[in-house]
């Protein structure tokens, strides 16, 4: 078996058996990066002196017998966390050469930790999207399929995981770009509980929405990494203090106590043939393994795509109204007064549909649609938070459709807005709850492309999911990709 | 319907310059981003509960206490016009 295809539990024990140190893990990986990643454009930065620079250190602590988890383990991060003294651009020309003078709560875990950061990975701008093709740097290509995309917004991270550039991954989800992408690429994708993870140093796209997530080979190498980035912070004063620490805890659990629900809005039209075909495969799987299945339903899902992109734009138009040009990032050369100077840099600046989610925000903040749009989607939030709510009463997890189809074509859907927006339908409930949801591969298309099952959970339940999808990998035969 | 008036008042709302083609162009996008929002008018809001005060959980605010921040030469950096410790900008008045 190739070293870069082994989970983060076997790469752990190979180290401290010295079976390798973690410079040579490193080395293999940057020379897996340098004579692949051409072929898919999953990273935007590589770091490698620095990566050999804290591989080093980290043999350090594995000899002193000090090692954790990731201690010398590569993992890469999503280009909108950000990371001292490396370029951080949010695939974005806006912030094409900002080198960020802080680490992100995040990175400091890591680094803390031992790990060792392989480099930046490609994303869509600003995280505005959902196939990766936005991104200022060129757009990212699906391992599975070269004319594919591998969805977003992370969909470098989760291609390049898939692709074996890296063993794991950081990335962001704000409307499912961990979870989409993780379905699109084959690989596991996690979004933790709104709270879990600390924000600061994610460059904010909707600050009620945003959460850290792993990407990774499985549902426990997630967990693993959850356990290192999770907890409260200081500095990010919407982490809770209940917050899940032992994420690997219920995997092995016995099945037979799960209850699982599935909502009938989300297998409904819309939905492609081999996706449900998957997904019912999954959940049969399941009953055999003893859990208990049953319907259930989400009646404000109607309003999901609505509120989501009312509230998601609206924060955008806010959080990306720092982008000025004056104190960091790219500055327009044209503009002789101070005003033409910020509406030149943000023209110049921005992308196509970083362009379209301000203005759309902005329309649904003013004066005169306010009332219509944004404050009815606050409530539609309100009621989506309820309708789960209900659901967990009688159910421990729910299981859905990660996305309503596998990978499409470059080119064949993204330059239309509202066919992209409404492919967001599966994913995005779970962020205006808050909930905890990962993906997982559970089946593959007649094209061989993977069709992705996400399992949501109560808050800070993250235990509970990933056992769950973890039962499901161990009998799942998961198709790695030859690249 | 958005037209093209409408997005020039939200493009100067937002600080964005655009040329009459791409007002254009948003406007017609928009009309169809708007009509994919507008499920969300039949709602009618009748219990405020729902309504959140504080959706997101803020943990007890602390009390304001000076510390230290970032250096002053870090945060200058990134700045693409700067001088004697301040960032420079074109003529305001």
């Amino acid at each position: 078996m190739e070293l870069n295809r082994l989970s983060l539990g076997t790469l752990r024990d190979m180290l401290d058996k010295k079976e390798i140190s973690s410079v040579e893990l490193t080395m293999l990986y940057i020379k897996r990066i340098k004579e692949t990643d051409g072929k898919i454009n999953s990273y935007i930065t590589v770091c490698e002196e620095e990566a050999l620079e804290q591989a080093r250190e980290a043999q350090k602590l594995i000899d002193a017998g000090c090692a954790g988890s990731l201690t010398g383990i590569p993992v890469n991060i999503k280009d909108n966390i950000c990371t001292r003294n490396i370029r951080t651009t949010c695939a974005s020309k806006m912030l094409e050469d900002f080198i960020p003078p802080y680490d992100a709560t995040v990175i400091r875990r890591l680094k803390a930790h031992g790990a060792v950061i392989l480099g930046k990975t490609n994303m869509d701008e600003f995280a505005m999207g959902n196939s990766s093709q936005t991104s200022y740097f060129g757009g990212v290509k699906n391992p599975y399929d070269l004319n594919r995309v591998p969805g977003g917004s992370s969909g470098g991270a989760a291609a390049s995981v898939a692709a074996n550039l890296a063993p794991a991954a950081l990335a962001s989800d704000t409307g499912g770009s961990i979870r989409q992408p993780a379905s699109f690429c084959g690989v596991t994708g996690l979004k933790p509980t709104y709270g879990a993870v600390s924000r600061y140093g994610l460059i904010a796209f909707a600050s009620s929405l945003d959460q850290i997530g792993p990407i990774a080979k499985s549902a426990e190498d997630c967990g693993i990494v959850l356990d290192i980035i999770a907890g409260y912070d200081p500095d990010d004063p919407t982490t809770h203090k209940e917050v899940c620490c032992n994420s690997c805890g219920k995997i092995g659990m016995q099945l037979r106590d799960i209850k699982i629900g599935i909502p009938v809005e989300f297998f409904g039209e819309g939905i492609s043939d081999d996706v449900k075909t998957a997904v019912s495969y999954a959940v049969k799987e399941y009953e055999k393994m003893g859990c208990s299945v049953q319907e259930v339903s989400l009646p404000s899902f109607k309003y999901a795509i609505a509120a989501y992109y009312l509230i998601s734009s609206a924060e955008a138009s806010s959080n990306l109204a720092r982008y000025d040009g004056i104190r960091f990032g790219y500055r327009s050369k044209n503009g002789e007064t101070y005003e033409d100077l910020i509406k030149n840099t943000r023209a110049e600046g921005f992308g196509d549909e970083v362009k379209r989610r301000i203005l759309l925000g902005t329309y649904a903040l003013s004066s005169g649609y306010y009332d219509e749009y944004y404050k009815k989607a606050v409530y539609a939030r309100g009621m989506i938070r309820e309708d789960y709510n209900e659901i967990f009463k009688t159910c421990d997890c729910i299981i859905t459709p990660t996305a309503p189809t596998t990978a499409y074509m470059i080119g064949e859907q993204e330059i239309n807005p509202v066919k992209m927006y409404l492919a967001d339908i599966c994913t995005v409930t779970v962020n205006i709850a808050g909930l905890p949801s990962i993906s997982t591969t559970c089946g593959y298309d007649r094209n061989g492309m993977p069709v992705g099952m996400s399992i949501i959970g109560r808050p800070f339940d993250e235990a509970t999911i990933i056992g769950v999808a973890d039962a499901f990998e161990k009998v799942f035969g998961r198709q790695e990709v030859s690249l | 319907m958005v037209d093209v008036e409408l997005v020039r008042y939200l493009a100067e709302l937002c600080r964005i310059n655009m040329s009459e083609k791409e007002l254009k162009a948003k406007a017609d996008e928009m009309s169809d981003i708007i009509n994919l929002m507008d499920s969300i008018k039949e709602i009618k809001i009748c219990n405020n509960s729902l309504i959140p005060d504080n959706s997101i959980y803020y943990r007890d605010l602390e009390e304001d206490m000076a510390a230290d921040s970032l250096d002053r030469d870090e945060i200058l950096k990134n700045a693409k016009g700067s001088r004697e410790g301040y960032f420079s900008v074109p003529k305001v008045v």
